[in-house]
């Protein structure tokens, strides 16, 4: 803590923890020139590191946040110390960019929002976020259901004995009957999908789909969502995950399943739901 | 046929090493977790985050939406407007058929009955 940098950096904070926490050793954060520190008050520590301001001050931050690369080596630097913090107890994940000018600014935000990280924090004990998404491939569930309606196959039968006019109206009628039952077996499987895993989970937040280049996936993302998860049901949701696949990967639905994650969507600002008593 | 999600660099559910799917993490990231102000320049940095946040995400959602796929708007519960949407999407088209079919009728004299 030179007096000469006081200056030209700032302090990053990653996340809260509680104050008996221990740092592993092999931290390095947003730059392996200042790893990640404790700044403990009170019951609680902010994990934060020091950032200098010509590269996260505002006019840079400005810039910066806008080039995709550094944004990527940005957060999954964030999101690194924070994987290695979330195996050995509760955090509470910081928004990027939570940047102070100095460490007595830390210790004041410790100090007057000690009692509501100390909330979240006992709330969030023994539990972890985890995501399904689903992701379906219009093409094959059409198929499927083409395949499996009597309605189509009357109607293509129909169709086959019918002059040019009747059989155009049979395959629109067709082609119609596929969409709207397509549509309805896959707001069925979300839903089942979706209830499925809420019941190993103690709260579930609904999630916009993911832009397409940037997830590297393709088909349509029907579904996205976060679960809070006890660390003892999250056996019970990949069993889930693994039944769904079976049951309607045939179909053209597939469920990726991501976590453990810190519980970004079950922290802030109102407390995470509780389920228990 | 290989499989939507073939590539798709998902996190595995037991600590891997694998890196995680980098929209994922910016979709929790950058507007998830406890929103404090530092003492540097927040209200500029939520402008910034929110164009990100536009590019990034939104796109995709205008898609979905225009799919009549919009059940995280809703609550979870996801109920009433994607039914609604479904309820008037078929009404449309059963209009389309009906006046296609009054058309071929008068048209060529090609008649179902």
């Amino acid at each position: 803590m030179a007096a000469s940098d006081e200056r030209e950096s700032g302090w990053w904070v990653y996340c809260i923890v509680a104050a008996d926490r221990e740092l592993p050793g092999h931290l390095s954060g947003l730059s392996s020139a200042d790893p990640p520190v404790l700044i403990e008050e009170g019951n609680v520590a902010a994990i934060a590191s020091r950032v200098p301001l010509d590269e996260f001050g505002e006019a840079p931050l400005r810039a910066n946040l806008n080039d995709l690369a550094w944004l990527e080596r940005t957060v999954r630097a964030h999101e690194a110390v924070l994987d290695a913090m979330l195996p050995s107890g509760a955090l509470v994940p910081m928004r990027v960019c939570t940047i102070y000018s100095d460490e007595a600014q830390v210790r004041e935000m410790l100090d007057a929002r000690g009692a509501l990280f100390d909330h979240v924090l006992a709330g969030l004990a023994g539990k972890a976020e985890w995501g399904m998404k689903i992701v379906a491939d219009r093409a094959r569930l059409a198929d499927h259901v083409r395949t499996r309606s009597e309605a189509a196959r009357a109607l293509e039968a129909e169709a086959a004995g019918k002059p040019a006019g009747g059989a155009y109206l049979a395959r629109k009628k067709i082609a119609a009957l596929t969409r709207d039952e397509s549509d309805r077996l896959l707001d069925e499987v979300v839903r089942e999908a979706h209830a499925r895993v809420n019941r190993c989970s103690e709260g579930a937040v609904i999630l916009p789909a993911q832009n397409r280049e940037l997830a590297g996936y393709s088909g349509d993302m029907v579904f996205n969502g976060a679960y809070l998860v006890d660390d003892e049901q999250s056996d019970a949701v990949a069993l889930v995950i693994d039944e769904l696949r079976s049951e309607y990967g045939p179909l053209g639905m597939a469920f990726d399943l991501t976590g453990p994650w810190p519980a970004y969507n079950f922290s802030a600002p109102a407390p995470p739901r509780e389920v228990r008593a | 046929m290989e499989s939507a999600l073939q590539g798709y660099g998902a996190r595995a559910p037991v600590q891997s090493g694998q890196p995680a799917n980098l929209a994922d993490i910016l979709e929790r990231v950058l507007d998830k977790g406890i929103v404090i102000a530092g003492d540097i320049q927040i209200n500029l940095l939520d402008i910034e985050l929110l164009t990100i946040k536009l590019r990034l995400l939104v796109a995709s959602v205008d898609k979905a939406r225009e799919m009549g796929i919009d059940w995280w708007e809703n609550d979870p519960q996801l109920t009433s407007r994607a039914e609604q949407l479904e309820e008037e999407n078929r009404d449309l088209r059963e209009r389309l058929d009906r006046l296609e079919s009054a058309v071929l009728e008068t048209g060529d004299g090609d008649g179902r009955e």
